[in-house]
């Protein structure tokens, strides 16, 4: 892996992006940052990642929407996407299920609280 | 002062209530008995801070405005009455972010809190965001008065919250 590979963190946590960033950072990954479904579109037509972790409960617009938006466009549809999916069962504040994410075109999911070793071990696999 | 700090976001919490809990003479952790207490409700705590000093231990927390009774109640009956309770209703969180560790973030903020005679009633750092407590219905002019500091993106997300999040029944 080397410092081209490029990774969209999209989450409205702007702790958790950071944490993933510098996580996924000094793995020497690329990563840029977006904190709504709306910048991360913005974000991905000025520079293509190869890769987006995307939360799913977000402002304007969510994870479900703009992973199925990604998927269906001719241009994006090769970016792989990792949802960040909230369990029910392990927390306790969502009704977003992992079984919702699965419905989705994503390539992968992530259940929170966000195992990092696990995450940066599944973008590798999907890369 | 030169140029404005970017900014990516700026958020507005919910009308939060919050209560300065304060015990003299204290063990050490004896917050945590309070904490426990508000877990045990389910009670979601938006802001956090707690500090000892001289055999002094306060506790600072934000949460929905309809919970300030709980809080009461729970802090300092739950406890023996170790805690004592000072309650200020109607306040907001302001969130900026990301800081991008810059220490002229956090004092250009307080300056425009200083300056505009807009109160502060906690502050808080975190890995990217700075939180301020503020009044609630300051929130929109505190934003206007850091935007004076704070170059904020074109097309951000709106500051107002667009959902709310409740603990699941099962």
């Amino acid at each position: 892996m080397n410092a081209q590979t490029h990774i969209l963190v999209v989450d409205d946590d702007p702790d958790l992006v950071e944490a993933l960033a510098m996580k996924l950072a000094s793995k020497n990954f690329r990563v840029t940052r977006a904190y709504d479904g709306v910048e991360a579109w913005e974000k991905i037509r000025a520079d293509k990642p190869d890769l987006m972790i995307l939360d799913v409960m977000m402002p304007r617009k969510n994870g479900y929407q703009l992973c199925d938006e990604i998927k269906a466009d001719p241009q994006y549809k090769n970016i792989a996407v990792i949802l960040l999916t909230a369990v029910a069962d392990a927390v306790a504040t969502t009704s977003y299920t992992h079984h919702d994410g699965k419905k989705t075109l994503a390539d992968d999911y992530i259940p929170k609280p966000i195992d990092l070793d696990k995450l940066v071990s599944m973008v590798n696999d999907n890369l | 002062m030169t140029g404005l700090i970017p900014l990516g976001g700026m958020k507005f919490s919910e009308e939060l209530a919050l209560a300065a809990l304060s015990a003299d003479g204290a063990p050490i952790g004896a917050e945590v008995d309070v904490l426990q207490a508000l877990a045990g409700d389910r009670v979601n705590l938006f802001y956090l801070a707690v500090a000892r000093s001289v055999g002094r231990t306060r506790v600072c927390l934000c949460v929905a405005a309809d919970r300030i009774k709980l809080i009461e109640r729970l802090a300092v009956e739950a406890t023996g009455g170790l805690w004592t309770c000072r309650s200020v209703n109607s306040v907001g969180l302001l969130t900026i972010f990301p800081h991008g560790s810059r220490l002229d973030a956090l004092t250009r903020s307080l300056r425009v809190f200083a300056e505009s005679r807009l109160p502060v009633f906690g502050v808080a750092s975190t890995l990217s965001a700075l939180t301020f407590v503020t009044a609630f219905e300051e929130l929109e002019r505190a934003s206007e008065r850091l935007r004076e500091v704070f170059m904020l993106r074109e097309n951000h997300a709106p500051f107002k919250p667009e959902f709310r999040v409740e603990p699941v029944t099962r």
